[in-house]
């Protein structure tokens, strides 16, 4: 099959801005297998004289002529995949992501982030990105490497939701910021609502397990993704699989509960996938589940597991 | 630099605690080399095992009472230099499975998810050495990757006796599988000669540990231990040789991570001449935090700051 690739340049009229809806009415709508291409501008409330200089018209477009609602991220979509009705499962594969601009930022401010109490300032730094090195530096000593992935994508929440904040993650996505969800990943969603109206932004350069401060390196990125429509599936909530690691989330204001919600994710698949009685599942996730910190930093807060595909290359 | 050896037996082995009343089992310079051969095991699991417990394994059972936890514990060893205040630097040199055989169990009260398994369940694990696998007969073999769960200096010794179980400011139970061969890790010490323990052999585990067990068994290991009078930390760190591993142990995660935050700020403030605000955001962009293990009361998050960005 051969598809035209379609496009969404984020500007004011083509992007949710702090947001996603269950009503909003798709850009458009894509068959499965069909490839988008986003070019993403970072989240930015207003535009200083330091910025000012930096910033495409697209995103001074937004930030004076769009609706902010609720959060801070701009998201490209919704984009309305065709078929798709609550309860299937939407595959989103990521072939391509770059950075688009030669600068990002970071940021810290009070009451917010890992360490509120040692940091009760707002801080924000731009970030030179240097392209060709595949790095990205600013006045320390340091550089470090690019890893670009999309912090925040979805779907649409239930209806009965209604419109919820881009600042959390949840069974839609959201604000997931799973720095494994780079090239070559494929994120699976729970459908709510028909046509799923899938939304991305929140390009992140790169980023530490945790993003320890509140943002990463928050950048523009163009990326590459291809959806596919799985009838016939279940999810509760988002997973994943990289070209090594299938990829387990759990989302709770507490990490305690989170870690608790990733291991039983991942005790389920290997039940419903691979027949491994759960009790072998509990002891397969104490010897090989690397649970990791997703990040601390979105009120509800991220533990994902990490599973090497490899264990399983007898049995599939 | 000589090098010593230490086959735990039921002598030289102190079961489910850490105590700085203990005599010491053997005696080192600074700069001395120590291979450890440890045990691991239940006394529930001989009728099964049979001759694979090996007869100093019997022997602690048969002459020691399990204390708070569960660990066997090779030592202490007294290093001489070693004062209140100096910090201890341990090089793994080495780590080898011992036996080809290891378990795990899980049972009712803890553990990562003890309200969905109220129950006792051990499974006795084949170790497959050449290989570098092991198997229970689940349908999937799990590589091997070995590493001591549990190891570390005396506490105050104002503590007293204290359980095993808990990770701490000496080192205990941090159950990190980043400690393989080539990292270093270093412990504040609280009393004179340090007196190190070590058991509590993992042949793999996952970062989390969610179950409450690795694949326990018995290992070598081969430890070099220096004394550094121009060090000053309060909670273990690591290197390895490619990451710096600052650890946070608390009883809720969200603090732990914290924790481990704060040490590696500290860091990067005090060792790499860093602006706060600045290590604050490479945390943020760089560093990778990790649930160590979510099972001993105390949880445990592990850093990795890559030293490669330097």
């Amino acid at each position: 099959m051969e598809f035209g690739i379609h496009k969404i340049i984020a500007n004011s009229s083509s992007v949710q801005w702090g947001y996603y809806d269950p009503e909003a009415k798709p850009l458009f709508n894509v068959s499965s297998g069909e490839i988008v291409e986003v070019f993403t501008e970072p989240g930015m409330r207003e535009i200083d004289s330091e910025m000012k200089e930096m910033v495409s018209s697209e995103l001074l477009d937004i930030v004076e002529n769009g609706k902010r609602i609720l959060g801070g991220h701009i998201l490209n979509g919704p984009i309305g995949i065709k078929d798709a009705l609550a309860g299937d499962v939407l595959e989103v594969k990521m072939l391509e992501i770059r950075p688009r601009y030669n600068w990002g930022f970071n940021r810290f401010r009070p009451l917010y982030g890992g360490l509120p109490e040692d940091f009760p300032y707002e801080r924000r730094i731009v970030i030179d990105i240097d392209k060709e090195s595949n790095v990205c530096h600013w006045n320390t000593e340091v550089a470090i490497p690019l890893s670009p992935f999309f912090g925040n994508m979805g779907v649409a929440p239930p209806l009965k939701m209604g419109k919820v904040p881009s600042t959390v993650p949840g069974p839609w996505g959201g604000n997931m910021d799973n720095k494994e969800f780079t090239v070559g990943t494929s994120v699976f969603f729970p459908v709510f609502i028909d046509g799923a109206q899938f939304s991305i932004g929140d390009g992140h350069g790169c980023q530490g397990d945790g993003e320890s401060c509140l943002s990463a390196l928050e950048c523009g990125l163009v990326g590459k993704v291809q959806f596919f429509l799985h009838k016939n599936s279940n999810l509760d909530i988002p997973m994943a699989e990289s070209s090594t690691d299938f990829i387990f989330m759990g989302f709770d204001p507490i990490l305690d509960n989170a870690v608790k919600d990733v291991i039983r994710e991942t005790i389920k698949f290997l039940d419903e996938r691979f027949q491994i009685p759960k009790d072998d599942a509990y002891t397969l996730c104490s010897l090989s589940l690397n649970l990791r910190v997703t990040q601390i930093v979105n009120g509800t807060k991220g533990v994902h597991g990490l599973l090497s595909k490899s264990l399983f290359k007898d049995l599939t | 630099m000589s090098k010593h050896e230490l086959i735990a037996d039921h002598t030289n082995i102190h079961w489910g605690f850490y105590d700085a009343s203990l005599s010491p089992v053997l005696t080192i310079d600074d700069g001395d080399t120590v291979v450890f051969y440890t045990e691991s095991g239940r006394k529930d699991l001989v009728s099964i095992l049979e001759e694979k417990v090996s007869s100093q394994l019997r022997n602690i059972f048969l002459h020691h009472e399990q204390g708070f936890g569960a660990h066997i514990m090779t030592g202490p060893v007294f290093i001489n230099g070693a004062k209140e205040g100096d910090v201890l630097e341990v090089n793994i040199k080495d780590i080898q499975v011992r036996y080809d055989w290891g378990y795990n169990g899980f049972r009712p009260l803890v553990g990562g998810l003890p309200e969905d398994f109220p129950y006792s369940r051990v499974v006795v694990i084949d170790v497959d050495k050449d290989k570098g696998i092991a198997d229970w007969g689940a349908g999937v073999k799990v590589p091997i990757r070995p590493f001591f769960g549990n190891f570390g200096v005396a506490p105050p010794r104002s503590y007293g006796k204290v359980p095993s179980t808990p990770p701490a400011a000496w080192g205990g139970n941090t159950d990190n599988k980043e400690f393989v061969p080539g990292t270093k890790i270093f412990f504040p010490i609280f009393n004179d000669g340090a007196l190190f323990s070590i058991g509590d052999g993992h042949g793999c585990q996952g970062d989390g540990e969610a179950n409450i067990n690795g694949i326990e068994m018995g290992l070598v290991g081969t430890f070099e231990f220096k004394v550094r009078k121009d060090l000053t930390i309060n909670l273990p760190i690591a290197q390895t040789e490619t990451h710096h591993i600052f650890m946070g142990f608390d009883p809720i995660l969200d603090n732990a991570a914290k924790i481990a935050l704060r040490e590696t700020i500290d860091f990067l403030v005090n060792s790499k001449e860093m602006h706060p605000d600045d290590a604050y955001t490479l945390c943020s962009l760089a560093v990778d935090l990790r649930v160590t293990q979510i099972v001993n009361g105390f949880k445990g998050v592990h850093a990795m700051l890559p030293k490669s960005i330097f």
